[in-house]
């Protein structure tokens, strides 16, 4: 390229859009409500996917056992014994495009089954979760609040 | 040709197919020794995570095996040891969760000890015996990823290690 400045500026910008990518997709992570409130999920990255894990739990004592929760319906016997508290319900989501992560899944420890699942922000403190069995119309969307308030 | 020869015939083409398309059926061990974890202090009690990134090489295996090449079609985790290194114990945690993640395969679920036996230095995970982890050996590399529930809060940084086996057959 003849204009070194010109090279300059095409450098900068594509930096600065890579930048841009990478902190709307980083969104996402935080503590979040789902509209229950029996649970806080903490939502992180691993690699270049998203994982929700279990952080607080409002009853975290299993009234039977008078112990700490596990995950007692898990499909998989061998890990029913899995704790709760710390238990990753939101499974390896993708970035799709500004506000919206897919290609996840979601776990509902009280019937142990796992759902295909997307997750749209509505604004930075609201996420739709969508959890959904085959095809995204069949399934519930619950309302998710960010736990620390975010300027919009 | 008579009528019970193409029937034998094509019984015979049959069985060959299914045989390749079963693949070799050749099962061998797939050891990670020494894989390493840091929780870098402060930290908090709960629930705690910390991953191990592994580049895998099945060279070895398929050498062993005699194998030029072939996909892995299936793999489980036979062991699962962790060993608290330095002057940290079980006392430490409540419980310890092992996980496989890859950026192009769905994380997996494998192992867990809960709750841990006190004053001890090592902790064996009892695995699942159905989480399929075949995808992940097809892939150039995957994290480790433990949960570990820890007591109370620590200023000390806890370092552990952890030898896995995995019975994988291509």
């Amino acid at each position: 390229m003849k204009n070194p400045i010109k090279l300059l500026i095409i450098i900068t910008l594509l930096f600065a859009s890579n930048a841009t990518f990478a902190q709307q997709a980083d969104d996402l992570v935080g503590v979040w409500e789902p509209s229950n409130g029996k649970v806080r999920v903490k939502i992180e990255k691993l690699g270049t996917k998203y994982f929700g894990r279990i952080v607080w739990l409002r009853a975290p004592i299993d009234s039977v056992t008078n112990k700490p929760k596990v995950d007692k319906n898990n499909p998989d016997v061998a890990l029913r014994n899995v704790p709760i508290k710390g238990f990753r319900l939101l499974k390896d989501f993708s970035f799709k495009s500004v506000g919206e992560w897919t290609e996840g899944t979601i776990y509902d420890p009280e019937n142990g089954s796992t759902y295909s699942c997307t997750i749209k922000m509505k604004d930075k403190n609201t996420l739709d979760i969508r959890g959904y069995i085959g095809i995204s119309a069949f399934g519930r969307t619950d309302v998710w609040k960010r736990l620390e308030i975010k300027k919009q | 040709m008579k009528t019970s020869h193409l029937i034998s015939f094509i019984i015979l083409l049959a069985c060959l197919s299914v045989y390749s398309c079963s693949g070799s059926g050749k099962k061998g061990t797939y050891k990670i020794e020494k894989a390493n974890f840091t929780l870098e202090a402060p930290l908090f009690g709960g629930a705690n995570s910390t991953q191990a990134e592994h580049t895998l090489d099945l060279s070895a295996i398929k050498k062993e095996l005699g194998l030029d090449d072939g996909e892995v079609k299936s793999a489980k985790l036979t062991k699962a040891t962790i060993y608290f290194q330095d002057s940290a114990s079980t006392d430490m945690a409540n419980s310890i969760v092992m996980s496989l993640a890859g950026d192009n395969v769905n994380m997996a679920q494998l192992a867990v000890a809960n709750p841990l036996e006190a004053g001890k230095k090592e902790v064996v995970l009892k695995g699942s015996s159905e989480a399929e982890i075949a995808a992940f050996f097809n892939q150039t590399m995957m994290y480790i990823v433990l949960d570990v529930d820890l007591k109370n809060d620590s200023e000390s940084t806890l370092i552990l290690t952890a030898d896995l086996e995995f019975e994988i057959e291509f």
